[in-house]
């Protein structure tokens, strides 16, 4: 279960305090997925990097099963990203220096568990997201899908409880989009994840099980 | 477009300085290494001429001539100073102090006239001495000082009539004054950096103290005005000089009708003899060689005639024509002339011999070693001739000591003699007759017999013909004065004893240096150099790397390659010139940093602190032009590696395509398999004999690093197939590993720019030689000599007997370990240190001669010999005792001389100056490994002593005495054999301090090879920063994922390591192949220790800078840091 509560965050501007978000409170639970929409500027990356553990609010808490992320410190937030949250950024992100698959197994560096059988999940991922051909090729000779798609798999690769996804299909043209929102959703729906979206775009909001709007730094269920 | 490039060069300051900080670095080192070399060749010029003063060229003589002659030969205009100089031993009075190879000067105020100073003296019995001596003897105006010196005789001592007993003798002085180097108290007429110990006396008292009144044996002469030709000062001796100059004189006789032509040397040197019988048959007269010689004893039918002399001519020929036998009343078969002995009608009657009896002589001759042995010859009497005309004491030669004598027993000859042999008749002979010769052999027989290399005659006569008309006594006269300046015209001065030095010229010749220190310094810096520019290349590559999606831009936006191409040229350019010009200002203090350390580090290598900087323009524009073309190539390179790249592929920020890495991966593959190919080649040519082990072992290590380097170029273009996977410290540095084939090009740079650098210093570290203790085993340096003896004076008597022992006044009972000392002596002929001690290049290198005994003693060890057979192979000194064809002289030298100072090989040839003013040619037959010998050229005795017959005695010894004893030898050893200036040094010490040369060289040169590991490591560190800041993105989304700062930093580091390792691998690896035959010669183990310290600075100066580099990471903030672009 994920539980935002109360969470707020400023940032400082040339004209003092910016206010990002204010008071939001989100729940979600396993296997359920939620879509952001709302307008450029309105918080949505912001509120999807509070929840990632990667920006720490500057009230309320986030919650993932109980255990507050940015209580952990160094080590235990840095293992908490590796081990319960995938992300999925709208630019990808790929390591030009890394293949295809090693793109995917990178998160799995730093984890728990076996190499051959991660190396088995991302072969598995890989083949799931329509990239088992392309194992050996490097980002550089990938189209943006292709490269979306190896990020979700990167995403998914440690087997998250959260996947986050900041606008990932906001550089892909309408077929590439909805055919990673198919492949988002699918997977979602197989390893039982809760997953957020952040988009402007209605069309792929829609496809969710639910949707809010972030405005004035709040969410408003749509 | 102009504005584009200025915009760019603005826009990427930061990456634009550090290109232009490794030009300027590079430019700076390579400038400052040739002012380096010309720093030290203006040093020595300036050296040498505060050491010459005003002195051009020297007029001297192995003997001494009429100070007169320098007034003559410096007419015209030309300044000129007599002086008399002398090597010596200069002793404090009081202390115990003293030192040899003392320049000794005998000067009057015509000596510092002539060098433009207003000084008078020295007077009396003071002294002037230079500010070096007076430091090595804590000399202080007052002190008393004894200065022995060598007596000015003309009669060798290597010969009968040479007198051993007075070889040097001690002058009592006082000091007046020191003498500072602007006051001439460094003067020398021999270059050398070193201290010079010049005492100067008053010429007089030189004069007076060695018997030569108004006598000098050196002129000065200044510069000759520019109509002077090279000859002027030639010409000018030969029109100058008197016989007297060269020790000839020629006697009239009482007869007024024949002359005698004579030498103060008494035996005539074959030039003078040659020259006599010319200029006598110039003149219209009959000349005869006549040899005299002492008999011990002439022998017959029991009876003997005590000391005589028995003089070598033929009579009744020549000047002798009028000399005609006695009727003896017997007619019989005459003798062959090798067996025949005439007698004179005294000496006929007091034997009571007959024509056909046998005749026995016992005679004196002179051995090498220093010794007198008595040989006898056997004739038959052929004839008897009368007492009187021709036969007269005027064909013995003036024996000092000798022929004035009233008696036989009044003698004090420089022989043995016992006058109780000597009887009335004898004593009566000599009143009546005075030095007559009582027998005469053919001269072919007594040169045989007598033969000495200083002469073969004792006198020319030269007389009116017999035959003909007699002539006038005023014709006579006539022709005998005629004959007199024939005689002096003929005579080549040159070959007389005189020698014409150009010293300025030739020192200047030398100061050009035994070692160009540019080209070392140049050799010295070369990593410092390639690192420098490697670093600027990789900086302007990192520049064109960042900037591939520009490029990609604008080749899109259709502009054409070669515009793009010439734009970063001319970006390339002018960072390049902004880098040298920082540069050129940058070498004079690298060359200045330099100097300064040649003066104090490492003095060892130079042995003067009197260098100084010398800015040279056209040594900056060379390292300017250098440093431009090297940059400008890395440009063109890091240009040229992007035609592997499509458009598409740059605006995707891509290099290099899949197939291009692969083709360059496959080339850099087949690359290394060559260069191992080739460095296997090599190792198998030295295994057969076919490559020089060295040069073979050498080559290959560079191949080998080669080929290590572009297996790695192929090995980070390869296309992996494996990926890691899973958590734990392998895969995260696969992981990195793998970061590091994204720019293969950047990783290898950095790999290749500590490779270089560790194969320098991992090489360079094997050469280094112990200074320490030595080994005395016969093969080694030191020949089996625990220590070596070097005399100012020479040494006439043989150190070994127990007769010379007593004339050198070794006492063995004052001298304990005296019995178990071995002299092994070497004649010298005094030249220039042609060691790595001396900075100048030696014109006239010092030469010693070996004798037989030492020869076959097979000591010492061979690099390289010119030995054919096995004999030759086991003992290469053999190759000494063959004469050469051609007149060449076989030498021998250590391969430190020959290689690094003469600049020759063995089988080269060089000349050198003879006796007798002639080219000696000495060929180069071996080089001596590593020794004790170095400095000097070995001859063979009977070659030496050919080529210098003028050189008596010995000045260098070895001396085999038990190890232990070595050290306790020295300072008794030293002060017995004081009166010579004998100093003993321990072969060790000698051979450290060559090693101790070598050495800091090889500091040097791992001083500025460690410099450019750190350049490297600089470079490494730049190369890792600039990593991360590229990859910042990167590095955040790894944070984003979950890597924690330590793994971050983990990887970073691994990074670095990965390089830092590989390329201390790659150059270890190489060196140490390349270093087999050096190891394998000193018989030490490969310098594992300074490797390892090498790569643990390496890798912990890499590991700092990637932990600088985490660091900075760390303080990247996440979030802005993945959304920057």
């Amino acid at each position: 279960m994920l539980d935002v509560s109360g969470v707020s965050k400023h940032y400082a501007g040339p004209s003092g305090s910016v206010a990002v978000l204010s008071d939001v409170d989100l729940r979600l639970a396993a296997g359920e997925s939620l879509s952001i929409v709302g307008p450029s500027g309105s918080g949505k990356s912001t509120l999807l990097h509070v929840v990632g553990a990667l920006d720490p609010p500057s009230a309320g808490t986030v919650r993932l099963d109980g255990i507050d992320p940015y209580a952990l410190g160094g080590r235990g937030l840095a293992a908490f990203r590796n081990r319960q949250v995938g992300f999925v950024f709208q630019d990808h992100h790929l390591l030009p220096q890394c293949t295809v698959l090693e793109n995917v197994l990178v998160p799995t560096l730093v984890a728990e568990g076996d190499g051959a059988s991660y190396r088995r999940r991302a072969l598995e991922l890989l083949e799931q997201v329509g990239l088992g051909r392309r194992l050996p090729h490097r980002p550089g000779e990938l189209s943006g899908g292709e490269k979306q798609r190896v990020a979700i798999a990167r995403a998914l690769v440690c087997q998250p409880r959260l996947v986050l996804c900041d606008e990932p299909t906001g550089n892909l043209d309408h077929d590439t989009s909805d055919a990673v929102a198919d492949l988002l959703l699918d997977l979602h729906r197989r390893q039982q994840t809760m997953l957020i979206v952040v988009t402007h775009n209605l069309d792929l909001a829609r496809r969710f099980a639910a949707t809010s709007r972030l405005a004035d730094g709040r969410l408003h269920p749509l | 477009m102009t504005r584009l490039v200025l915009r760019n060069l603005r826009h990427y300051w930061r990456t634009n300085l550090a290109v232009v900080a490794g030009v300027a670095v590079a430019v700076a080192v390579l400038a400052g290494a040739l002012l380096v070399g010309t720093s030290v060749r203006a040093s020595l010029r300036a050296l040498l001429a505060a050491r010459l003063g005003s002195t051009d060229t020297v007029v001297a003589s192995d003997g001494y001539f009429r100070e007169d002659l320098a007034a003559a030969l410096a007419a015209d205009g030309v300044p000129g100073s007599p002086i008399i100089h002398l090597r010596g031993v200069l002793a404090h009075a009081r202390e115990s102090r003293r030192t040899r190879e003392v320049q000794v000067y005998g000067v009057d105020e015509r000596f510092w006239r002539f060098h433009g100073l207003t000084r008078a003296g020295p007077e009396g019995r003071s002294a002037f001495v230079g500010a070096d001596l007076a430091a090595a003897l804590d000399v202080r105006p007052g002190d008393d000082l004894l200065l022995r010196v060598e007596t000015a005789d003309w009669v060798p001592r290597e010969s009968l009539y040479g007198r051993r007993d007075e070889a040097a003798r001690s002058i009592r002085l006082t000091c007046d004054a020191i003498l500072p180097p602007q006051d001439l108290g460094g003067f020398a007429l021999r270059p050398a950096q070193g201290r010079v110990l010049t005492v100067f006396v008053p010429l007089a008292r030189l004069q007076r103290d060695l018997g030569q009144p108004a006598r000098v044996n050196t002129v000065l002469l200044g510069p000759a005005g520019r109509a002077a030709g090279a000859g002027w000062i030639r010409d000018a001796l030969a029109r100058s000089i008197e016989l007297s100059d060269i020790g000839v004189s020629v006697r009239t006789l009482p007869s007024g009708r024949a002359a005698m032509v004579e030498s103060d040397r008494i035996l005539i040197g074959d030039p003078i003899a040659r020259a006599a019988l010319e200029a006598a048959a110039g003149a219209g007269l009959a000349a005869s060689g006549v040899f005299s010689y002492l008999a011990n004893a002439i022998r017959a039918n029991g009876r003997e005639i005590p000391y005589s002399v028995i003089a070598a001519a033929d009579l009744g020929q020549g000047a002798l024509a009028g000399v005609t036998p006695v009727d003896t009343g017997v007619r019989l078969v005459p003798p062959a002339p090798d067996e025949s002995i005439w007698l004179n009608e005294w000496a006929w009657r007091d034997l009571g011999v007959a024509p056909g009896d046998a005749v026995e002589v016992d005679y004196y001759l002179w051995q090498e070693n220093g010794r007198l042995s008595t040989q006898t010859a056997r004739f038959r009497l052929a004839g008897v001739v009368p007492i009187g005309g021709d036969v007269g004491p005027a064909l013995a030669p003036e024996v000092p000591g000798v022929s004035e004598a009233r008696d036989i027993r009044a003698w004090d000859p420089p022989f043995p003699m016992d006058v109780r042999r000597i009887r009335d008749a004898d004593e009566d002979y000599w009143h009546r007759h005075r030095a007559t010769p009582k027998a005469f052999v053919t001269l072919a027989r007594g040169q045989a017999l007598w033969r000495s290399r200083f002469g073969q005659l004792t006198s020319v006569r030269v007389a009116q013909p017999v035959s003909g008309a007699a002539a006038a006594d005023a014709a006579v006269d006539a022709a005998l004065g005629a004959f007199r300046e024939a005689l002096r015209k003929t005579l080549d001065p040159e070959t007389s004893g005189f020698s014409i030095t150009p010293v300025r010229a030739r020192g200047l010749a030398g100061s050009e240096g035994a070692t160009d220190f540019g080209e070392y310094f140049v050799y010295f810096s070369f990593f410092l150099v390639a690192g420098a520019l490697l670093l600027s290349g990789l900086f302007f590559r990192l520049g064109v790397e960042q900037r591939v999606r520009e490029i990609g831009v604008l080749l899109a936006v259709g502009f054409p390659p070669a515009v793009v191409r010439r734009l970063f040229v001319v970006e390339g350019v002018v960072l390049a010139g902004a880098g040298s010009l920082l540069g050129a200002a940058g070498a004079v203090g690298y060359g200045g940093l330099l100097i300064a350390g040649l003066r104090t580090w490492w003095v060892g290598a130079v042995g003067t602190t009197q260098l100084f900087l010398q800015v040279s323009g056209g040594d900056l524009a060379a390292g300017v032009a250098g440093g431009m073309a090297a940059s400008l190539l890395a440009v063109f390179l890091s240009l040229r590696g992007l035609r592997h790249a499509t458009v598409p592929a740059m605006l995707a920020g891509i290099l290099e395509s899949r197939s291009a890495g692969a083709a360059r991966a496959r080339a850099f593959a087949w690359s290394g398999a060559a260069a191992s190919a080739g460095a296997a080649g090599l190792l198998v040519g030295a295994a057969a004999g076919a490559v020089p082990g060295v040069a073979a072992f050498f080559g290959s290590g560079a191949l080998l690093l080669a080929s290590m380097l572009a297996l790695i170029a192929a090995w980070l273009r390869r296309t992996r197939t494996d990926a890691f996977a899973g958590p734990g410290w392998p895969s995260l540095a696969r992981f990195a590993a793998g970061s590091l084939a994204y720019r293969p090009g950047r990783s290898l740079l950095c790999i290749a720019l500590i490779a270089l650098a560790a194969f320098v210093i991992v090489s360079v570290e094997a050469f280094r030689k112990d200074a320490g203790q030595a080994d005395h085993s016969p093969a080694s340096g030191t020949g089996g000599f625990p220590l070596l003896a070097e005399a100012a004076l020479p040494v006439l008597a043989d150190p070994n007997s127990e007769a010379g022992r007593d004339a050198l006044g070794l006492d063995a009972a004052e001298l304990p370990g005296l019995a178990r000392v071995r002299f092994v002596p070497f004649r010298e002929r005094p030249g220039e240190d042609a060691s790595c001690l001396n900075l100048y290049a030696p014109q006239e290198p010092r030469i010693l001669g070996a004798a037989p005994a030492f020869v076959r003693e097979a000591r010492f060890s061979f690099t390289t010999s010119l030995a054919r057979s096995a004999e030759e192979r086991r003992n290469p000194w053999l190759l000494l005792e063959p004469a050469l064809p051609g007149g060449a002289i076989a030498a021998i030298a250590d391969a430190t001389t020959i290689q690094y100072v003469l600049h020759r090989s063995v089988g080269d040839e060089l000349i050198v100056r003879g006796d007798d003013g002639t080219d000696v040619r000495i060929r180069l037959v071996g080089a001596l490994r590593d020794s004790v010998l170095q400095g000097v050229l070995i001859v063979g005795e009977a070659s030496f002593l050919r080529a210098f017959p003028g050189r008596e005695g010995f000045g260098f010894f070895l001396l085999e005495v038990p190890v232990a004893d070595a050290p306790s030898l020295v300072r008794p050893l030293e002060e017995h054999l004081a009166d010579w200036g004998v100093a003993i040094e321990q072969t060790s010490d000698r051979l450290a301090a060559y090693h101790r040369v070598e050495n800091t060289y090889l500091s040097t040169f791992q001083s500025l090879g460690t410099l450019g590991l750190a350049l490297g490591t600089l470079g490494l560190a730049a190369v890792v920063l600039r990593n991360v800041l590229e990859r910042r993105k990167e590095l955040a989304l790894l944070r984003a994922v979950g890597f924690g700062a330590r793994t971050i930093r983990f990887v970073i580091v691994a990074e670095t390591a990965i390089l830092t390792l590989a390329g201390v691998a790659c150059g270890s690896a190489g060196a140490l192949v390349a270093i087999v035959p050096a190891v394998l010669d000193r018989g030490g183990s490969p310098p594992l220790a300074a490797a390892g310290a090498m790569v643990a600075a390496v890798l912990a100066a890499g590991c700092l800078a990637a932990l600088v580099a985490a660091l900075a990471v760390r303080r990247m903030p996440l979030l802005a840091t993945l959304r920057s672009e």
